[in-house]
């Protein structure tokens, strides 16, 4: 099952209130059509009843699918600059979960799934579209700088990322977008040539791939966003 | 300036005096610009034009006004230039490095001394700049941190080189920008000046120590409340749904009472019992047949709400088909009905030869069409005796005489007094009771007195997902650890679960000892039912 809880928010318009079901927990193996609702972007979506204003609630939950392999703490695209503390935090309860305190089942069923954590739905969005395409993760993120070091245009900003979006068998979409709304700028469709590429030559990106494995947060933010308080 | 012309009210006098103070101010804006004219040839026409648009303002005969607004405006153009002048500057001399002979050692060196912070506005484009001409980049968009660029830098100069010459991959990127919507990602919060792009919004609930589930929903019938960190009982909560669905364990453990006696039900059956123990099939003004009935109640499980549409419809039906004929006659006509005929013709030959086929499709597909078509909406009535004839090996006499008693039930539609009856009939006010709320809210909600309010012989019948109905013992309600166990058995257990590791459940407690010594054991325990 998935955790929702009934939570108020103030209309930034109308200044009326909205009740919103707030998830607390996705369990995409009982229900996947909340996993269907991350994918279309339909999830955590609702109106002001007094204005008609549209809203999202930023996510901030832990997301698990046991079918897939999937285990994620996901927090709002705001969290960013305290990624480290997060990710220590994700790998805490993860350990909780499905470590050495855990059931014998839960350590059988933690040593299949992979832990992760992301920031703003984008990320968590694209961490789907990833595993359903069969995509390694650390590949996609060297293959995003492989596409920055050769495009000849970074339109990299604080607060704006490049996300998978979709995969076929020959080509990948990403989009330059503002992760704290989703608002694109710019969509680039990528031969899956240029990820096999890399996958096929870990040796020549083990000086960006070992940094990125390090930890839960598998992102180039990882590389490129300081930590709060970094000296 | 006196407050008129201080409230913008009245226009101040320009004087000759004000007109040349600004006109020199103009001249000391180029002259920071002059530095760059010898090499960047945008800063000479730039400059060369704000020299003859200054030339022709103080030729002219224009009011003194009118001159003073355009020499302002000149100025303020002339700063504006000097910070694209001094970055374009930058970039070439980046360029120029880069093009030398260990020009990207140097390069890498120079931001390398920056210590990983370009701290100054300097800095920062120095570290554009190089990122630029390092790495054949034509546009950096966007702002980043002091430490951001650095790192940017770090990072592109760790992209293995030959990956990106001659990648054909890299050449046929296909790139397609977003309207100004898009290009708007770029401005700091504030600078939009379209507002906040799109037609919503995205908010954000702080999630604190106090968050609602650290005492809200870990709270038993009895008021104790107990706090938990959110994060680790929601993910023990799902890891408790993957080792129940792992093991089959509440599957396994239907309608025991020491796993909380839950059952999964249909909600028919649950109408059923509800008509039945609630005495909703009798007390009425007139006689009606159970299904009608409880097919009543079944509508509000379903809708929430009385819908006697089909009720009436087959009412007025019946009385059409059967007009005023009696039993008698329509037992005879049911009887030597076609379709009714060749399915009871071949029951009693299977019978009679104790040679019945393993599958029945094909006899009840022979059948089925040859029902009579005088029975209008009916005839899909008489259609089901066929079924039941063949399939249930029923005597076809013993089969029509339960349709025509059912169909006799629904002939008498409800009267008024019955029909106002409905809306306050205890059954009814039960079935609407326990319907899940919205999508997440439910009978489990409201506490042990709601659920022996609505149980039913010690069991509580309720629907816990959309689709999903459930019932369970309402005798383990006291030993709850908090309200959303109730909602359905996988919650029952996943709770449990996430209590127990978390060590909020005492040892002595009855489901702590199950859990023990079934779940929480050395050896993965077996899939219960095999």
């Amino acid at each position: 099952m998935s955790l929702f809880q009934t939570e108020t928010a103030r209309c930034p318009y109308c200044s009326g209130t909205i009740a919103f079901e707030v998830v607390y927990s996705v369990n995409a193996d009982r229900r996947p059509d909340l996993r269907e609702q991350i994918l279309d972007g339909s999830f955590q979506r609702e109106s002001c009843a007094g204005c008609g204003k549209a809203m999202r609630m930023q996510p901030n939950f832990a997301y698990v699918d046991a079918g897939r392999g999937q285990w994620i703490l996901v927090e709002p695209a705001s969290g960013l600059a305290t990624w480290p503390e997060l990710e220590m935090a994700a790998r805490e309860t993860f350990a909780i979960g499905y470590g050495e305190g855990a059931s014998r089942l839960a350590r059988d069923i933690g040593r299949t799934l992979v832990p992760r954590v992301t920031f703003g739905w984008a990320a968590l969005r694209e961490k789907l579209v990833c595993q359903a395409a069969g995509l390694d993760d650390v590949t996609l993120e060297c293959t995003k700088m492989l596409m920055l070091r050769g495009l000849g245009e970074v339109p990299l900003a604080d607060g704006v990322d490049l996300r998978l979006v979709e995969a076929t068998a020959n080509e990948l979409t990403f989009v330059w977008l503002r992760s704290s709304d989703e608002v694109v700028a710019e969509t680039l469709t990528v031969p899956r040539k240029l990820y096999a590429g890399v996958a096929s030559e870990p040796a020549a990106w083990a000086e960006l791939r070992g940094p990125l494995a390090a930890g839960l947060y598998v992102d180039m933010n990882r590389l490129l966003v300081p930590a709060e308080g970094e000296a | 300036m006196g407050l008129l012309e201080t409230l913008g009210l009245k226009k101040r006098t320009i004087t000759q005096q004000m007109v040349d103070a600004r006109r020199a101010e103009v001249v000391a804006a180029v002259k920071l610009l002059q530095p760059f004219m010898d090499t960047d040839e945008t800063t000479k026409q730039i400059v060369n034009q704000f020299a003859v648009r200054l030339a022709n303002i103080t030729r002219s005969s224009m009011p003194l006004e009118m001159k003073f607004e355009e020499i302002t405006e000149i100025k303020q153009e002339a700063e504006a230039a000097l910070k694209p002048a001094k970055t374009r500057n930058t970039e070439r001399e980046m360029r120029d490095i880069a093009a030398g002979p260990d020009g990207l050692d140097m390069l890498d060196t120079m931001v390398e001394a920056l210590g990983g912070s370009a701290k100054t506005p300097e800095a920062k484009e120095m570290v554009k700049a190089a990122l630029k001409a390092r790495f054949n980049i034509d546009s950096l968009e966007g702002e980043m941190t002091t430490k951001a660029l650095p790192k940017l830098y770090k990072v592109l100069g760790s992209v293995p080189e030959w990956q990106v010459r001659d990648n054909e991959s890299l050449k046929n990127i296909k790139r397609v920008k977003s309207g100004p919507e898009g290009a708007s990602i770029y401005y700091k919060e504030g600078d939009d000046k379209t507002g906040r792009p799109g037609d919503f919004i995205y908010l954000e609930l702080g999630r604190t120590g106090t968050f609602a589930f650290n005492s809200e929903n870990y709270k038993t019938d009895d008021g104790t409340k107990t706090k938990v960190d959110s994060f680790s009982v929601t993910t023990l909560h799902e890891i408790g749904h993957a080792v129940d669905d792992k093991l089959n364990f509440m599957g396994g453990h239907e309608n025991v009472d020491k796993y909380g006696g839950w059952k999964k039900e249909k909600r028919e059956d649950i109408a059923t019992i509800v008509a039945t123990q609630k005495g909703f099939l009798v007390g009425w003004e007139r006689p009606y047949d159970a299904r009608p009935l409880t097919k009543v109640l079944d509508g509000v499980l379903d809708k929430g709400k009385i819908d006697l549409a089909e009720w009436d419809r087959m009412s007025g039906e019946v009385d059409r088909v059967f007009g005023v004929k009696t039993d008698e006659v329509l037992t005879a006509e049911l009887l030597a009905d076609p379709g009714v005929v060749l399915a009871e013709t071949a029951r009693e030959a299977f019978t009679r030869d104790n040679n019945w086929p393993p599958n029945l499709d094909a006899n009840v597909n022979a059948a089925r069409p040859r029902v009579d078509r005088k029975w209008g909406t009916l005839r899909q009535e008489v259609q089901t005796v066929i079924s039941t004839i063949l399939e249930r090996k029923v005597p076809a006499a013993a089969e029509v005489a339960r349709l025509l008693s059912r169909l006799r039930g629904m002939q008498t539609g409800l009267t008024p007094n019955d029909r106002a009856k409905l809306e306050t009939h205890p059954a009814v006010e039960l079935c609407r009771a326990i319907r899940i709320k919205g999508s997440n809210s439910g009978l489990w909600d409201e506490g042990a007195s709601a659920a022996g309010k609505w149980a039913i012989d010690s069991r509580v019948y309720q629907q816990a997902y959309s689709t999903s109905w459930v019932s369970y013992a309402v005798g383990v309600r006291p030993r709850g650890i908090s309200q959303y166990q109730f909602r359905a058995p996988g919650e029952w257990f996943a709770e449990l679960y996430a209590m127990y590791y978390l060590k909020k459940l005492p040892k002595t407690h009855a489901d702590a000892v199950w859990m023990a010594a079934e779940i929480d054991v050395q050896n993965a325990p077996a899939r219960v039912g095999g």
